[in-house]
């Protein structure tokens, strides 16, 4: 178990060195010098060049890219990931605002995606090659063939914009309360746990179908449980087993997702300050949250890899 | 299973005209099909069957060409066929488009400014004043190149790394197992955001990141089947008379890995499109002046536009969504044409 922990944590480390680096090599693809835009030439008197070149050596800009690179690294792990080029907040502290709300969105969604996937996952099982189940499986394929933010506009425009019902912008007005908070969190995370069912459904629905075939359901039917007892007590506990698998496929587009849906909602998480920073041209911003998201996605496959070797000895060989 | 067609009875299938053809229809009539009785013609197509009026379906299927099977596995998954239209006519909507509808998608008009559909504009217009006909014909144009050259670009690649690492096995094929499992860990769309931060919004940028980024699929299925084509004889064979390796990989494995390559590039083509027309909706993708299905629903983020002019954004949206189906639709089929176990349970 411990050589399979640090075997997936080495991964995990070179994993982020990896794209730690390919993010520093991207910096020199910013197109004119950071530097020089300090100083504009129109205002600016004496040597500009000279100036230039000065701030230069001093940032240590002209030091050879690895030396570059470690300094970068050494000042992260001092929690430093600079400073915004728009407002010049540091990044770390714009990322420590934002990221609550993103976390927020995403569990919430989750919850609502593997409630509704497995619900729907069994009934599709239980009523299988009935017309429920065909519906069921159609419904996840259109799920999965229509953009999430397409989704959501179509949201906005019924429940918002027709019917007035929900709130379409923000996580909450100042004071609300929980209502609000609840009313401002149903569309975006509903239609996030929608979206990302798909998975939970066809999966909990072939699991499902596998373990309603095995001995013990009979068995268990044969003693006189009733069929809701044995499908939740006995069917359900072993075909949860691979649940952490599929919540780990889940991540990429959980937080692929965010960014679109936080855009959408003017939800003010880390998804938002990213598209934000991109329009504006905040590399700083942009590069923190990249280096945020790799380390949180590494962090969730991580701990998806020892629940699934802790549930399942079969993996840690 | 496809039943046999049991009305074509092959000549000389008649009853007691074929001498291996057991007692004749008299002692096995078969309940099940149509058995003339004027005739007699047993509806068993495959007449060396010694067993008529038994249930042939394992015994005595009609000689089917492996192609014609996969053909009706295909049509098996009753949505295939249906896809397969659908996205025929979005195609040549795309492509032929242009002659039927001669409108400029480009001709800026400031005082056709946002007009609900009318007879000149059966979709109204935009907020340049544009046709948004003409426009959502343009714009399938370019949605549909892009998930072809990039679900295509991906595919190659992974066919290839796929390939290199079934065959070298060893230390090549540890790195880039990991390097896969890393990738599918990771959101596509954050590293085509990263990029489209630092190099500006590109068509190309986005093929290539996209090509780059989605090879794993292709890359399981070619590892996987090339570790099982280099121990089959047929190439152990060619092995032993001396080619070399380039010459085996790309004469004997990878012709063998195009078939289940292809279902893995359908697949894939309708994620593409929607990763594009993600990128375009948020900015980040198809830039000005060529458009896309997602560029045009870029303008919906206005709550204006959202709100009482949905010619202009409701289209697109549909477009992708029925592109993208009928494309789901026929990988469904495509999956179980090259996979007969799929599509049982």
């Amino acid at each position: 178990m411990v050589s399979f922990v640090l075997r997936r944590l080495a991964i995990s480390v070179v994993t982020l060195i990896g794209i730690s680096m390919a993010l520093f090599a991207l910096t020199r693809f910013i197109p004119g010098d950071p530097v020089s835009m300090y100083f504009n030439p129109l205002t600016f008197e004496g040597d500009r060049e000279a100036a230039v070149e000065a701030v230069r050596a001093r940032l240590g800009l002209n030091d050879p890219i690895p030396v570059q690179y470690i300094a970068w690294v050494r000042e992260i792990f001092n929690g430093n990931m600079g400073f915004s080029m728009i407002t010049g907040r540091p990044v770390t502290e714009l990322i420590a605002d934002r990221l609550p709300a993103t976390i927020y969105l995403m569990g919430v969604s989750t919850v609502i995606a593997i409630v509704l996937g497995i619900t729907g996952g069994i009934i599709a099982a239980l009523r299988k090659n009935t017309i429920v189940d065909y519906a069921t499986l159609l419904g996840a394929l259109g799920l999965v063939s229509v953009p999430s933010f397409f989704i959501a506009l179509l949201a906005i425009y019924i429940f918002g914009l027709k019917l007035g019902w929900l709130p379409t912008a923000g996580i909450n007005v100042p004071n609300g309360g929980w209502g609000d908070a609840i009313r401002h969190l149903i569309l975006p995370a509903g239609i996030m746990g929608i979206s990302g069912s798909v998975g939970y459904i066809r999966w909990a629905r072939s699991s499902m179908l596998d373990v309603l075939d095995q001995d013990y359901m009979v068995t268990a039917r044969s003693k006189g449980l009733s069929r809701p007892r044995v499908v939740l007590q006995h069917g359900l506990r072993n075909a949860l087993i691979p649940l952490v698998t599929i919540l780990s496929m889940s991540i990429p587009s959980l937080f692929g997702g965010s960014v679109v849906i936080e855009q959408l909602f003017a939800w003010p998480g880390t998804g938002r300050m990213a598209i934000d920073a991109i329009s504006n041209r905040d590399y700083p911003v942009v590069m923190g949250f990249v280096m945020i998201t790799t380390i949180l996605v590494l962090v969730c496959n991580l701990l998806a890899d020892i629940t699934y070797a802790l549930v399942d000895p079969r993996i840690r060989l | 299973m496809t039943a046999p067609d049991r009305t074509v009875a092959g000549p000389g299938t008649k009853a007691g005209l074929d001498p291996k053809a057991g007692p004749g229809p008299a002692s096995g009539p078969d309940p099940i099909a149509g058995t003339s009785p004027i005739t007699g013609a047993i509806p068993v197509a495959d007449p060396d069957s010694t067993t008529p009026g038994l249930d042939s379906d394992l015994l005595a299927s009609p000689p089917v060409s492996p192609r014609r099977a996969a053909w009706r596995r295909f049509l098996k998954y009753r949505l295939a066929l249906p896809g397969l239209i659908v996205l025929t006519l979005v195609v040549l909507g795309a492509v032929l488009g242009p002659l039927l509808w001669q409108v400029d998608p480009n001709a800026v008009d400031p005082a056709q400014y946002r007009n609900p559909p009318s007879p000149d504009h059966p979709l109204g217009t935009d907020s340049a004043g544009r046709d948004v006909l003409a426009r959502l014909i343009v714009g399938g144009r370019v949605s549909l190149a892009v998930g072809l050259a990039a679900a295509v670009t991906a595919t190659f690649v992974g066919i290839l790394l796929g390939a290199l690492a079934g065959y070298a096995r060893g230390w090549v094929d540890s790195f880039l197992s990991r390097v896969c499992e890393v990738m599918q860990s990771f959101p596509t769309i954050i590293v085509i955001i990263t990029f489209a931060a630092f190099f500006g919004p590109s068509l190309v940028t986005m093929i290539i990141i996209i090509g780059l980024m989605e090879w794993t699929g292709g890359f399981r299925v070619t590892r996987g089947l090339t570790m099982s084509l280099r121990e089959q004889d047929s190439v152990v064979a060619v092995v032993g008379l001396g080619a070399r390796n380039s010459r085996v990989l790309f004469r004997h494995i990878v012709p063998a890995v195009l078939g289940p390559a292809t279902v893995i590039a359908t697949g894939m083509i309708s994620g593409v499109i929607m990763t594009e027309a993600t990128l375009s909706f948020l900015g980040l993708g198809v830039p000005p002046p060529s458009s896309s299905w997602g560029t045009m629903l870029n303008q919906a983020q206005s709550l204006r536009i959202l709100e009482s002019m949905p010619w202009m954004w409701l289209p697109p949206g549909i477009a992708i969504a029925i592109t993208v189906l009928s494309v789901n639709f026929i990988g469904e089929g495509l999956r179980n044409a090259v996979d007969p176990r799929q599509g049982q349970r």
